[in-house]
């Protein structure tokens, strides 16, 4: 591979990182910043998935002209994105969900409100099953 | 380009300083699981820089073991929240389905 | 509960009923991530039998813990596909940079909850639209009841009711997106209809 090639690659690696950093610090403002839980997730799945695709797309910019040295995998950084995507919803609803449920959540924020609306129907027909929502 | 990597660390410091901020300030058990969380994510971004900083391929496996982590570390958190909050308010009408599935499941098992 | 009924015949049954469970394409796949652990891919010795005692760990995982199989199953349209993809990602950074200006912003940011209605019958469909809702940043899934199949959404910084029902429509394109990448032809015909309805109702 030429030399300029792999310097153009630095690059785009280096920006692509740099852009990863970037998301993780206005991530870490947001923590800080917002004033409830659900709010604070937003801020906080930002780094945690498309943070992490850019660095990973970065790491391989940066590794694939060192793929010489035979240890590097693309293998493995496809797994890390795989199983973020996989994972991230999946602790981020449940995360989200009892923190709704156990009033985590400033209401005077919520301009609509429309699973409180469903609820409240629900409470007051108490005799309908109790997992419909489930 | 060296200046580059250096934006990029203290970008990453301040960001982890900011988390843990926020996980020490986090009023309930369900801000510090997120802050963690997202701690994790920071730390993970981190160790990919350090591996394309020093093209250095042997920390992936470990970023493989993070992104696991995050997860189990917010569900069992949450998970344990759910259930403790449902045994002390009750009378709150709180219905937690998340913990009666586990329940059910695991008498399935037994 | 079709789950658990499922678990609970399997329960009764002997290993025989166990085996038949085995799905050979999910295996397949468990395969395939397995291998890429082991960094498999490139030629050497040892690649067949890490294959082989890949395929022979899936199958053992899917007889010790049976799932139930993807009902309607799915589709991998040449063309939307990959469209889908790109729609995701896209979005994803679009997202990004909105909840990155809420961030910077002086003031709280006000949100809402809104209540999205599938209109396609396909658990796998409900599942990819959480789960892409969720990566997207500023949308967060609250709760998701699944016989109604509804999922209900936490938007950030949609203030009024205008910007819910646009952060709701935002939703009703990604669902149409991705019925139309992975959906089978019942699923698009499903959300066909129900386009047509709506436009007849407006």
């Amino acid at each position: 591979m030429s030399d300029q090639i792999v310097q153009i690659m630095d690059w785009a690696g280096i920006l692509c990182i740099l852009a990863g950093a970037l998301l993780s610090f206005i991530a870490g403002i947001g923590l800080v910043r917002f004033p409830d839980l659900l709010s604070r997730m937003h801020a906080a799945s930002k780094p945690q998935v498309l943070g992490l695709l850019l660095v990973l797309v970065g790491i391989g910019f940066r590794l694939l002209p060192a793929e010489a040295t035979g240890i590097f995998s693309l293998g493995t950084l496809l797994l890390v994105g795989l199983f973020q995507v996989v994972t991230v919803p999946v602790a981020g609803h449940i995360v989200a969900r009892v923190g709704y449920r156990t009033g985590r959540i400033r209401h005077d924020l919520v301009s609509t409100d429309e699973l409180a609306e469903r609820l409240a129907t629900r409470r007051s027909a108490p005799d309908t099953s109790e997992d419909t929502v489930s | 380009m060296n200046t580059l990597w250096t934006v990029i660390a203290v970008l990453l410091g301040v960001a982890a300083l900011l988390g843990t901020i926020r996980l020490l300030l986090g009023p309930s058990i369900l801000d510090r699981a997120l802050s963690v969380d997202a701690l994790l994510a920071f730390a993970v971004t981190g160790l990919g820089a350090y591996a394309a900083f020093n093209r250095d391929p042997t920390v992936l496996p470990t970023l493989l073991v993070l992104s696991l982590l995050g997860f189990v570390g917010s569900v069992s958190v949450a998970k344990f929240v759910a259930r403790r909050t449902q045994e002390d308010d009750d009378d709150e009408q709180i219905v937690l389905p998340v913990v009666e599935n586990t329940v059910e499941g695991e008498g399935k098992k037994s | 509960m079709n789950a658990l009924q499922i678990k609970k015949k399997i329960g009764a049954r002997a290993l025989r009923s166990r085996i038949g469970k085995v799905q050979i394409p999910v295996a397949l796949g468990m395969t395939v991530v397995w291998m890429l652990l082991f960094d498999a891919f490139r030629l050497r010795p040892e690649t067949l039998g890490i294959a082989v005692l890949g395929f022979g760990v899936s199958v053992l995982i899917m007889m010790v813990f049976p799932l139930p199989p993807i009902v309607p199953g799915f589709r991998f349209w040449p063309l939307r596909g990959p469209y889908m993809v790109l729609y995701i990602l896209g979005q994803m950074f679009v997202a990004s940079l909105q909840v990155s200006s809420w961030v910077l912003r002086p003031g709280p940011p006000k949100s809402s909850v809104v209540a999205v209605r599938m209109r396609t019958e396909s658990d796998l469909i409900m599942v990819c639209v959480a789960i892409a809702t969720s990566i997207i940043p500023g949308s967060v899934i609250v709760e998701a009841s699944q016989p109604e199949r509804i999922l209900y959404v936490h938007v950030l910084g949609a203030q009024n009711e205008e910007e819910a029902v646009e952060a709701k429509k935002g939703i009703y394109v990604l669902e149409e997106r991705i019925a139309r990448g992975i959906g089978t032809r019942e699923n698009i015909a499903e959300l066909e209809a129900a386009l047509a309805t709506e436009r007849r109702n407006t």
